[in-house]
């Protein structure tokens, strides 16, 4: 049995028409199932552990990046198969796992490939994608109890489980390490080239200062923080033209 | 020498950059390819190949595959494969390798020991 979760914004107007071939797409492919609409009376953990507890074999994420991340940490712990059909326009991770917006993506649902991910952990929040930490001085990076690694210059810090980097079945996670663009005169910049360290648990230090750990945008978490792999927690429906093996 | 991109980028799961603006201390432990254009200090263990810049300044014993050494390195350096020193290359330490290849400029202070191909236990 299928569960339909529909994210507010894919919910409006604007997405109107789109939801609705969504919808007559899954019918003709015989997969429609239960369609929950995302309300602020209606919330996604709640929705997720209900449809769980129906026997819902897969719970299919409608929307955009944000009803990802945020269905993460409650779908981390579910016994079910993830599926996505993007809709909007930030959907690089539906983008990712090679599903095309819209009734594309009902095609793709219907193939079923499926793939197991691991996932990242920052205390007890689970990501799929990264997390982004800005610019600060004194970061200390410790990799697996083994070694330490110190920015020498205000860096941003990215920890990656799905990027152009990371491979998000390989059993690790990365931490790419930029160093800040310096500007110059006349608009010249200059760039030192990244660091990357794969990884399977890493505390993020900042001195006296706590940085923001951003997640989509939002601050899910302040350093100092620990950051390990799930490995193979996920299971995902992904389309064959997936950016990764 | 064909082992990187010629871009400098390693770009596979598993590869590991050193920067240069970073510096690493401590035993580290790769699972791919590393490129050290930063600092590292410690010990540096990996079972495929390591490249070490122009610049880069590594204070550590070296385990590997192959070898690429164009920057300083102070410590012992035990290849399996090829270990080349490029003409900016500055080594202090003793080297146990199958292969070594020593280009004009290249400073090498040390015990060199030729072997049949030593494994890495990384």
């Amino acid at each position: 049995m299928y569960t339909y979760i529909v994210e507010a914004l894919a919910n409006t107007k604007k997405y109107e028409s789109e939801l609705a071939r969504v919808e007559s797409r899954l019918i003709e492919l015989e997969i429609s199932g239960r369609i929950e609409k995302l309300t602020i009376l209606k919330s996604l953990k709640e929705i997720i552990n209900d449809a769980v507890r129906n026997h819902s074999e897969t719970v299919v994420l409608i929307g955009s990046d944000k009803l990802v991340n945020d269905a993460m940490s409650t779908l981390a712990e579910a016994d079910v198969t993830i599926g996505i059909i993007p809709i909007g326009e930030s959907n690089a991770i539906a983008g990712a796992l090679g599903i095309p917006n819209g009734t594309g993506a009902c095609d793709v649902l219907s193939a079923r490939i499926t793939a197991t991910l691991d996932l990242g952990k920052v205390n007890n929040r689970y990501f799929l994608s990264k997390l982004y930490v800005p610019a600060g001085s004194n970061v200390t990076l410790e990799c697996d109890s083994k070694f330490q690694v110190s920015a020498l210059t205000p860096s941003t810090i990215d920890i990656a489980n799905f990027s152009e980097e990371s491979n998000p079945r390989d059993g690790h996670l990365d931490v790419v390490v930029r160093p800040e663009v310096r500007k110059h005169f006349f608009g010249r910049s200059s760039y030192s080239r990244a660091s990357i360290f794969p990884f399977r648990k890493l505390t993020i230090r900042s001195g006296s200062d706590s940085l923001p750990i951003m997640s989509d945008g939002e601050t899910i978490i302040k350093t100092p923080a620990t950051v390990e792999v799930a490995p193979k927690k996920l299971k995902v429906i992904v389309g064959k033209h997936r950016k990764f093996v | 020498m064909a082992m990187f991109k010629s871009d400098g980028s390693t770009g596979k799961s598993g590869d590991t950059v050193i920067g240069a603006a970073v510096k690493v201390e401590g035993n580290f432990v790769g699972e791919g390819n590393v490129t050290v254009e930063g600092q590292l200090q410690g010990t540096l263990k990996t079972k495929h190949n390591v490249m070490v810049s122009s610049g880069a300044i590594v204070k550590a014993n070296v385990e590997a595959q192959d070898v690429h050494l164009a920057g300083e390195l102070q410590g012992n350096v035990k290849v399996s494969g090829k270990l080349v020193l490029a003409t900016t290359a500055k080594l202090n330490g003793n080297v146990e390798t199958a292969s070594l290849t020593v280009e004009e400029g290249a400073t090498l202070n040390g015990k060199c020991t030729m072997t049949a191909g030593t494994k890495v236990e990384a």
